[in-house]
């Protein structure tokens, strides 16, 4: 399997690390299907991709929105070999926030919608698209994009135990469907130097965290990418999380 | 291998009861998972690759038999 000339289908192509696959998949030659919540970023990638990218507005936290949009691209003939589960929200709050008086608890919303994000969004994409690969006996390869949070990062227990979730799914249908040609693999980055990266921590958290990676440098977009190319040539590799974290332990 | 002897790997039951009528579902040994290992090993021995409906329509021994005929096998 090569990324080019693959078909793939992407969820939350429009910003951060999705953008930048997306881009770099249509670089190397891919057929792009993108699964993008906000309407204005799907607006911005059918401006700048045109024809190259299929474009499908889709919130992957409702299940009913996911099986009509992937309803929608089968039958228009899309028939992806790679899906990329790359939609969700980072998040950080503690379990007791010690600063506040009364309820000081992490909320039930702000739990249910991480887990919804990044965990359910990873299910309810992955059964439609490995339901049609399996239809169609297609050798697909399933990306789900996780975190080195996946080990548990103090303040993130919404998000930490959302990726876990998903390298737990990644780990279960490898056994699952591996007689059937299916690979499943989890990319789990760690601090990438992204925008949002920067605007989420300060230049003193940053000078801090650098020390503590062995490497002593954020990560680049462009290793989660190899890791993806990775993850899509090397047809033996299956079951497993990729850290792409310069070394970095949590 | 003779389509029986795949039952009696994937299954672990008696060849005596591979018959055209034994439904796979109930096998006791039959779930979901050893469906799509039989599908598998059907397919590496006979070399040959079942589509999505005809692998739904596998009910039975002779489901099995018929399926593997349109693919130009005789099992």
């Amino acid at each position: 399997m090569r990324v080019t000339g693959s078909r793939v289908l992407l969820t939350g192509g429009g910003a951060g690390i999705g953008r930048y696959l997306l881009d770099r998949l249509v670089s190397e030659g891919a057929q792009v299907c993108v699964l993008e919540l906000d309407n204005s970023r799907c607006d911005e990638l059918r401006q700048v991709y045109g024809s190259k990218v299929a474009v499908w507005p889709c919130d992957v936290t409702d299940s009913h929105a996911v099986d009509q949009a992937s309803q929608s691209i089968f039958a228009s003939g899309f028939e992806p070999q790679i899906l990329v589960n790359n939609a969700g929200v980072i998040h950080s709050e503690p379990l007791v926030n010690l600063l506040h008086r009364g309820d000081r608890v992490h909320s039930d919303e702000s739990w249910r919608r991480i887990l919804s994000a990044n965990l359910d969004s990873v299910f309810f994409v992955t059964r439609r698209v490995v339901d049609h690969m399996l239809s169609k006996r297609t050798k697909g390869l399933v990306v789900s994009i996780s975190s080195i949070s996946a080990n548990g990062n103090a303040g993130q227990s919404a998000y930490s135990a959302a990726k876990a979730g998903v390298n737990a799914l990644t780990s279960t249908w490898a056994k699952e469907l591996g007689a059937m040609g299916l690979r499943f693999i989890s990319i789990a980055p760690g601090f990438i130097d992204t925008p949002s990266t920067r605007a989420a921590l300060s230049e003193a958290t940053v000078a801090k965290l650098k020390q503590q990676i062995p490497l002593r440098k954020l990560g680049e977009l462009e290793s989660v990418y190899q890791a993806l190319s990775y993850a899509v040539e090397n047809e033996y590799l299956t079951g497993t999380v990729l850290e792409v974290d310069g070394g970095l332990v949590i | 291998m003779s389509l029986e002897k795949i039952f009696v790997e994937v299954f672990a039951i008696p060849e005596s009861t591979v018959i055209d009528s034994l439904t796979l579902s109930e096998i006791p040994t039959w779930d979901s998972m050893s469906h799509m290992l039989f599908i598998v090993r059907v397919e590496e021995v006979y070399q040959v690759q079942f589509s999505g409906d005809e692998i739904a329509d596998l009910k039975t021994v002779g489901d099995t038999r018929a399926a593997l005929l349109v693919h130009g096998v005789k099992a």
